[in-house]
């Protein structure tokens, strides 16, 4: 389902009006790939389409249960729905003119270059650790800029979760002291983490912009 | 032999990534490694030398 279009085209720049200057410009036609399409990937997505990001590739072969509406951004309606659609559906209600390449797959070392193909960076949004430690190996080996999550279950603090660079071509949120996802996930972490993800991706986009103006 | 770890220095008695690993009570299958800035696949076990530097970066569930 598309959302009803009936204003004219250039209308749709009102969105980022309030926008702090030259983030709208630093994020169009960015190509950038979101690995899971859950807590992480749902609210992050929303974060970056705000902030004027419209070029999306969403990957996720899961459907939406009632147990995903604590903290990813979707609604009651939309259970039993592929999340990479369902997500496409939501984020084209706040800006119609987005692209979304859609992946109802799960990812692996071999389908993985080419679904993010062109990305400029990629966001690991998985849920199991096992499945965050292949996919960072996979896409830093091959070059690829990545930001993870790791360090958002539990009821801590949320000031705790942080943004750091261990590695070059990875930034990573997290706290250090996150039990594993077996304790549970509250929707405002697992937000704030989605955020510092939007965040360090607008950062990264707009450091390339500012080094491409440079030169 | 020592080689640092995650900025800290690190004594090792058996010279490979998979005795560090169990050394350090560590899970292959969630984390990601880096040895002298090259990215080690962790399936594979790699020989270390003494004053290599390692990031190892573990990962814990939830998204």
């Amino acid at each position: 389902m598309n959302p009803k279009i009936n204003s004219p085209l250039d209308n749709f720049e009102e969105i980022f009006s309030r926008n702090v200057s030259g983030i709208r410009a630093a994020l169009r036609g960015k190509k950038i790939g979101i690995a899971g399409c859950g807590g992480l990937g749902s609210n992050l997505a929303v974060n970056l389409v705000r902030m004027g990001a419209d070029n999306l590739v969403l990957v996720d072969s899961d459907k939406i249960e009632p147990s995903n509406l604590n903290r990813q951004y979707y609604f009651w309606d939309q259970i039993g729905s592929l999340k990479a659609k369902a997500l496409e559906e939501n984020l084209k209600r706040i800006h119609p003119l987005i692209t979304c390449e859609c992946h109802s797959v799960r990812i692996n070392s071999s389908n993985l270059q080419s679904i993010f193909s062109g990305c400029e960076v990629v966001a690991e949004c998985f849920d199991g650790a096992g499945d965050k430690a292949r996919l960072v190996e996979d896409l830093v080996n091959k070059g690829i800029p990545v930001v993870a999550v790791s360090g958002v279950a539990g009821k801590n603090s949320a000031e705790a979760i942080k943004i750091k660079r261990p590695i070059k071509n990875l930034i990573l949120i997290g706290d250090d002291a996150s039990p594993d996802c077996s304790e549970g996930l509250i929707s405002p972490r697992v937000s704030i983490a989605a955020a510092h993800q939007a965040w360090a991706i607008m950062n990264f986009l707009s450091e390339g912009e500012k080094n491409e103006s440079d030169r | 032999m020592k080689v640092i770890v995650n900025e800290k220095e690190h004594q090792l008695t058996e010279k490979d990534l998979h005795s560090l690993f169990k050394d350090l009570k560590i899970n292959p299958e969630v984390v990601v490694v880096e040895k002298n800035g090259e990215i080690i696949p962790r399936k594979n076990n790699c020989e270390l030398k003494d004053g290599d530097r390692l990031e190892i970066i573990k990962f814990v569930g939830g998204g």
